[in-house]
């Protein structure tokens, strides 16, 4: 079922929460809303499923223009951030809900229900646990028990508001990767929202990120992280450096720490933001090239196989320290301590022309 | 001072507050109340099984329970709906709604009685219009009653209903809507389920307001022996005829109300700190 949302806007008061959005959804695929929180994503997820309406623009599904049906007619699954569970409904009698709310002609007799809801829990690994009511479950129980219940009616269109966003990081990590594999058995149009660039970047096949009620961004996980459109993209998706510099030829020929005051793109004299991730510099004791910076040491954190370095640059005070991540390796060869002068410089790095919206 | 010292101190500090509330408590409440118990019953269980079964006392009883029973069900069908509407929308106006709600808790009863002579009785426009045209009389009769014990209960219901409902918010609401339940199916198989206890309660406190009701309702009534005169009215009408017998006798049959108002009470308070508590509302 193709997803189709086209010119969507909708305010709350004066709040501008969806601006002109239009977006394809391919069937099939899992496609996920991605940004901070108060960027629109959850609206636009609750106008696809008709709980919100908009104020102008349309959804359809498969060309079949949806704007004006009920939720209850959309025929649309789901699933809540903090699971929206019947409290005081067994895990069995909540996925049956959705089956014993049909119209009698469309409603299946209590044997075809019983198989049915049985079916759907085992799917979701939970057949055993059918008698139990939700506050005996753990969380990540509780949302396959939700996403079970939703799964239940055949949905066209499956639609998932941070279903991951009240469980622990571990169970978080196993949850959306069974998902993903769900997901690839089934083979239902899912739309995920999350304001986790790594989950979206995990389970997705098509990324949407968003910002202040518009899209930055549209494109594979791949693609949106290795070309990322703008600065606020390739910041959401992960630490960065910021420099003020001068580019020649994809070559840097100069750049020089940012003072706190200067944070407005700077364009003037051919200078302008240059972005480096905290895995893109080179570190040493000594300087090595003329336009290498210079700082302390502030902190050093543990991160797996690497260290990440807090650097305060010499030159700045009052600046934000950088970010500097190296191998362990590397961290342990040098014997760095925090307080010791180190000189580092970027490997590589990343410019948008204009670089506005930070 | 040391630490034994400290809890024998509070321990005495305890002790005294237990002491104060039991006297407290003794002397307002059950003293009273066993007053009237003692009273109905020392001329012993036969006079007060005759008291008790006077012709007054019966018609006065099943007025009370019939004005009492029409005004809890309208309560219960406009303090939900009312509930609902103030806790699921915005919409301008609410908060003139909401205190408007509270109205009838601070309006004196007796004053209650008269506004509604003033806009219902005989001598109004549309009370006189009513009794002509439609040959309906309100003050002085059946629908006075009602309405006034109507006024006087209303909050109840609506109060116990409002903070339930807020906090439950409407998630599992709109996951039944997308399941396909019709507004009326999602009201009475997720929201009614979930409301029940604070339901009942509103209902419990809003039944013993409107049987206990004495001020407006005897504005209204009009004092019409086997017509107008609801149980509470009665008990002071044996009382001013010196049948102080029959009065205390009918005035257990409130004490019996009042002791089944404080189990359910009691029940239901249970049950609503028991509920469980809106999943997830203090996470992310």
């Amino acid at each position: 079922m193709n997803i189709t949302v086209r010119n969507i806007n909708k305010a709350f008061g004066t709040h501008a929460a969806l601006q002109d959005i239009t977006l394809d959804f391919v069937g099939g695929q899992l496609s996920s809303l991605l940004g901070p929180s108060g960027c629109g994503k959850t609206t636009l997820l609750r106008v696809i499923a008709g709980l919100e309406q908009p104020d102008s623009g349309s959804v359809s599904f498969d060309q079949e223009d949806q704007t004006n049906v009920h939720p209850r007619r959309r025929r649309v699954g789901f699933v809540f951030q903090h699971y929206a569970l019947f409290k005081h409904l067994t895990v069995f009698e909540n996925v049956a809900f959705g089956l014993r709310v049909k119209r009698k002609a469309e409603r299946p007799t209590e044997q075809e229900l019983r198989t049915r809801v049985h079916e759907i829990l085992a799917l979701v690994q939970l057949d055993n646990q059918s008698h139990k009511f939700p506050h005996e479950m753990s969380g990540g129980q509780r949302q396959r028990v939700a996403l079970a219940r939703a799964l239940v009616i055949q949905p066209r269109i499956l639609l998932l508001d941070e279903p991951f966003g009240a469980l622990d990081a571990n169970v978080r990590k196993d949850l959306r990767r069974w998902l993903r594999r769900l997901h690839d058995e089934i083979h239902l149009t899912s739309i995920l929202v999350t304001h986790d660039q790594e989950e979206a970047l995990e389970v997705s096949d098509q990324v949407v990120v968003m910002n202040r009620g518009r899209i930055e961004q549209t494109g594979s996980p791949e693609a949106i992280y290795r070309a990322p459109a703008s600065p606020f993209v390739y910041q959401f998706l992960g630490s960065v450096n910021v420099f003020r510099g001068r580019v020649q030829e994809n070559r840097l020929v100069h750049y020089e720490p940012m003072s706190p005051s200067d944070r407005e793109p700077a364009v003037h004299n051919e200078e302008q933001h240059i972005y480096v991730r905290p895995y893109e510099f080179e570190i040493s004791a000594q300087q090595e090239r003329p336009g290498d910076l210079s700082g302390h040491i502030v902190r050093s954190r543990f991160i797996g196989h690497e260290v990440r370095l807090e650097i305060q640059a010499a030159t700045e005070h009052g600046a934000e320290p950088y970010e500097v991540q190296l191998p362990f390796d590397t961290f342990d060869q040098m014997a760095l301590q925090p307080g010791d002068r180190v000189f580092f410089r970027p490997r590589t790095f990343r410019t948008f022309f204009g670089g506005a919206g930070i | 001072m040391s630490r034994t010292d400290q809890a024998l101190r509070r321990a005495s500090l305890n002790i005294g507050g237990v002491l104060i509330t039991v006297v407290y408590l003794g002397v307002f409440i059950v003293l009273p109340f066993g007053g009237i118990v003692f009273s109905a019953v020392r001329d012993g269980i036969g006079t007060f099984a005759q008291n008790l079964a006077r012709p007054e006392t019966g018609e006065a009883l099943r007025l009370s329970i019939s004005v009492t029973v029409a005004a809890l069900l309208v309560n219960i069908v406009f303090g939900v709906a009312a509930a609902w509407l103030i806790a699921r929308f915005r919409f301008p106006g609410r908060e003139l709604l909401r205190s408007l709600l509270n109205l009838p808790l601070s309006i004196s009863p007796v004053i209650v009685g008269l506004l509604f002579i003033l806009m219902l009785g005989r001598n109004s426009r549309f009370g006189g219009w009513l009794e002509s045209a439609i040959g309906v009389q309100v003050i002085f009769a059946w629908p006075g009653l009602f309405l006034v014990t109507l006024f006087i209960s209303f909050p109840y219901v609506v109060r116990e209903l409002l903070p339930v409902l807020s906090s439950l918010g409407s998630e599992e609401e709109e996951a039944a809507i997308t399941l396909g339940a019709s507004g009326l199916a999602t009201f009475i198989r997720v929201t009614l389920p979930n409301i029940r206890f604070a339901l009942l309660y509103g209902i419990t406190l809003s039944a013993a307001r409107a049987v206990g009701e004495y001020g407006a309702v005897s504005v209204v009534s009009g004092l019409l022996r086997g017509r107008t005169v609801t149980l509470p009215i009665q008990v002071q009408i044996f009382y001013a005829e010196y049948m102080s017998g029959a009065a205390f006798a009918a005035a257990t049959i409130f004490f019996g109300f009042g002791v089944i108002t404080l189990i359910s009470k009691t029940l239901l308070e249970g049950k609503l700190r028991d509920l469980p508590k809106p999943e997830g509302v203090n996470q992310s």
